[in-house]
């Protein structure tokens, strides 16, 4: 391949992408005729294009560019409105040009002289009084068959435009159906089972299915800001009697419009440093065995929530010797700090304040922004950059931003003095439970949900501050706010909910940025900073680590000293009992009329089904039934106990053996409890049952 | 340090803290901050400057002064790099010009934590000490 074809192959993708963006452009102008911007972009997408056919001999190109620049001029300059004439003779101009892209590619030459017919029309368009009603469409186009094909030629489209405000609107009803949710939440509590629930739950999923779909759809793919960059390195090579391509892969990767905007401003500078400063000169590349062509490769792809863009050039590389010497030249640091850096190090000294400025003095990245600029610009909404190479080549440049950013619809909690964004999409519902509704297990509050058990975790207290006095000493009730995080579902104890907002997100300052449980902060109307809490995160922090899903295997209980998580028991003859947590599904409370009681047996009367029960003790249960519904290899069966008391972890000490519980010691009082052997306790409640 | 240069001081417990003139961005009193909760010591909170979301320090707790009754009100915005900062100080000084020859190195009894902290000690015509702050690294110590 030869620098001329790589240069002709820049140039028609280029064109095609551009002349893309100005069919898009002309059409969306016929809706709002008067965005001086769009008409502005479709005059630098022309004058792109005709600029480099004079740099390539291209003369009839050239020619019908120019003429549809005269209409665009006129239409910039208010001589012609703009309406159906100019947008079917600028719309014929893009086909026109199209045809002369493909038969460029295809023949290698532009030997078709313009249609007349197309330059009538373009001049016709040009011709008419800006008064004047719009014209019918385009007479050119109606006279030649193969441009109204080429017009309406529709490829399959899998986007669509639409207006931001939709977006909005969109997002405000999702929101507005989240608290709908929670109602319907409220109203289903308390129940095990039935139509209610199963709608429920249905509403539950599809709603957090829905928000998902509205923040998606805000995003927009990350081409819109990298195809930019082969044409501008292009452009820049060219002044510095150089030669580059850039290749492009993860167009498709959506972000959100604020990244992309951060992004395009990084990404700039990177690539003018790699043409200035990476890429060589054709002799130099060419001594050094290189093809002429610099490359540059931009790539951008999707991890969880964040977006990775890494640059790489296959210039000269960085000396990573010579920027220790100017840093130590620059007095930016001492001359042993620079002699104790190892190659990793000397590259990060490119981040230093004062460094990249001084040595980019040249026409095309000597704008007195260095690397720092690039770091602390991407810092602000979130983002990091970071540089590595290999001895000998181009640097390595890994950009890692936020998906989303921008807008993020809130739950606005108080706790205490302060107040705080719980994230809409993470919600679930919002509960007020009565101390009945609460279990409490050695401190740790539960709330049980249609039979799961759900954690509760309570903000003040995890935040350390002081417990605030209840407002109405006889109301001892609690507000949850029930999330979903990662497949966790656990409640944030709050004093009180109150509206919902749009909170437009900023990123936490770098010098707090390390407080995981915070995703961001917002202003409030108010003007008052409001943290906004990082669901995942805060469960991390106070230990919610295990799946929400039960776990049907048990770890063998092998001999030896092991540790297993248990909830702990005490049954009513007062011995202490451990049930494997793996093994509990839920914890249920249950009205003895539930009791289904044979000779010999009782089961449960659990919503479609009927429970094994398994008692603990000889005792007859009280006025309520704790009952702990455990899996196990028949399925379910439940226990039923005296008193639920904690959660915790111990250490076996004895193992089963011919099916006698083993025993476990627990807690720094070292008790000592029977663990329940779930799957003999089952076997036994089905024989007898 | 080439030229002489001129700093804005500020008390800290008994230390007299020199900030770069042109780094001051403003000086606030007692503005409203929102606590962070789970932040590192020192960490006083942030406050909304105009729109931009300032982290206020306690300076006390960074320079090892005494800390005890409430943080105080005075705040000094100053503009480091990527990030602005507010560090709430015990009081606010005059402008000063420092030359260069009046720098000295930090001695090494100086507690190693505060020591990192500065860039050296300038003496003042009347005779008072400066420490040159290295504004970044009580930021960096801030984080957790």
């Amino acid at each position: 391949v030869t620098e001329e074809q790589e240069i002709l192959q820049a140039f028609l993708e280029e064109g095609r992408e551009n002349l893309e963006r100005v069919e898009l452009d002309l059409v969306a102008l016929e809706a709002v005729p008067d965005d001086a911007e769009r008409l502005t972009g479709i005059y630098r997408a022309l004058h792109t294009i005709k600029g480099t056919c004079g740099f390539l001999g291209l003369e009839h190109l050239q020619d019908v560019t120019h003429r549809g620049e005269d209409l665009l001029d006129a239409l910039r300059a208010g001589e012609v409105r703009f309406g159906p004439g100019p947008a079917g003779a600028l719309l014929a101009l893009v086909d026109d040009i199209r045809a002369r892209l493909d038969a460029l590619e295809q023949t290698g030459t532009d030997d078709r002289s313009p249609a007349p017919e197309l330059l009538a029309a373009l001049a016709d368009a040009e011709a008419a009084a800006p008064a004047a009603t719009p014209a019918a469409p385009s007479g050119a186009a109606d006279a030649d068959p193969a441009t109204i094909a080429a017009l309406h030629r529709v490829r399959p489209e899998s986007s669509i435009r639409v207006d931001a405000a939709v977006l909005d609107t969109l997002m405000d009803l999702a929101g507005e159906l989240v608290l709908v949710r929670g109602r319907l939440g409220a109203l289903a509590a308390g129940q095990s089972g039935g139509e209610l629930v199963e709608t429920y739950r249905h509403l539950r999923r599809a709603t957090g299915e829905l928000l998902e779909s509205v923040r998606q759809a805000r995003l927009q793919p990350i081409g819109i800001v990298i195809r930019k960059f082969p044409r501008v390195a292009r452009d820049l090579a060219a002044d510095l009697g150089r030669q580059v391509t850039v290749q492009l892969s993860g167009e498709e990767v959506g972000v959100d419009r604020a990244v992309n905007e951060a992004l395009a401003d990084a990404l700039l500078h990177l690539v003018r440093n790699a043409v200035d400063h990476g890429i060589e000169t054709p002799q130099e590349r060419a001594a050094a065995g290189k093809p002429l062509s610099g490359r540059i490769a931009i790539a951008a792809g999707q991890e969880g929530g964040r977006v990775r863009v890494q640059i790489t050039d296959d210039g000269r590389g960085i000396d990573g010797e010579r920027l220790a010497a100017r840093a130590v030249s620059l007095g930016l640091i001492a001359r042993e700090e620079a002699a104790e850096l190892d190659d990793a190090g000397r590259l990060e000294l490119i981040f230093l304040p004062g460094l990249s400025t001084r040595t980019s003095a040249s026409t095309v990245s000597g704008r007195g922004v260095g690397m720092d600029a690039v770091r602390a610009h991407l810092a602000r909404i979130g983002g990091t950059v970071e540089l590595s190479a290999a001895p000998g080549r181009g640097p390595t440049v890994r950009i890692d931003v936020p998906l989303t950013l921008a807008i993020v619809a809130c739950v606005l909690v108080r706790s205490g003095a302060e107040r705080y964004c719980i994230p809409q999409a993470a919600v679930c519902e919002v509960v007020r439970l009565g101390s009945g509704e609460v279990d409490d297990l050695g401190g740790a509050r539960l709330y049980r949900s249609g039979g799961e058990l759900i954690p509760l975790v309570d903000l003040a207290h995890t935040f350390g501050a002081p417990t605030a006095t209840a407002a109405d000493p006889d109301d001892d009730t609690i507000t949850a706010v029930i999330v979903e995080s990662e497949g966790r579902r656990y409640g944030v104890v709050v004093d009180s909910v109150e509206d919902p907002l749009e909170a437009v997100v900023k990123p936490l300052p770098a010098s707090v940025r390390g407080v995981r449980v915070l995703s961001g902060v917002t202003i409030l109307a108010d003007g008052r900073p409001t943290l906004i809490l990082d669901l995942t995160a805060l469960a991390t922090h106070v230990g919610l680590t295990e799946r929400a899903e039960p776990v049907v295997t048990v770890p063998p209980a092998a001999a030896g000293p092991e540790r297993i998580e248990l909830l702990l028991a005490r049954a009513g003859d007062g011995r202490r009992l451990a049930v494997p947590a793996a093994r509990v599904w839920r914890l249920e409370r249950a009205l003895p009329e539930r009791l289904r009681e044979g000779s010999g047996y009782a089961m449960l009367d659990y919503g479609d089904e009927l429970l094994p029960l398994v008692r603990l003790d000889a005792e007859r249960p009280g006025a309520e039934l704790e009952v702990i519904v455990c899996t196990c290899a028949s399925g379910r069966v439940g226990l039923f106990v005296e008193a639920i008391e904690d959660v915790s972890e111990a250490e076996l000490v004895v193992a089963p053996s011919d099916g006698r519980p083993g025993l476990v010691r627990n807690g720094p009082d070292g008790e000592v409890a029977e663990l329940v052997d779930v799957d003999r306790f089952a076997s036994t409640a089905v024989l007898v049952g | 340090m080439t030229a002489s240069a001129r700093y804005c001081t500020f008390t800290v417990g008994t230390l007299l803290v020199g900030v770069e003139v042109d780094r001051v961005r403003e000086i606030v009193i007692a503005p409203e901050v929102v606590p962070v909760p789970l932040a590192s010591a020192g960490v006083l909170g942030l406050i909304n400057r105009r729109g931009e979301i300032v982290t206020a320090l306690d300076a006390r707790v960074r320079f090892g002064a005494d800390t005890t009754g409430p943080a105080p009100e005075t705040h000094v915005i100053v503009g480091l790099d990527g990030e602005t900062v507010s560090f709430a100080v015990d009081g606010e000084g005059e402008v000063v010009e420092i030359a260069p020859e009046s720098v000295h190195p930090v001695p090494e009894t100086v507690p190693a934590p505060l020591r990192r902290l500065l860039r050296g000690v300038a003496e003042l015509p009347d005779g008072r000490l400066m420490v040159d702050l290295r504004a970044e690294r009580t930021v960096a110590e801030a984080t957790p």
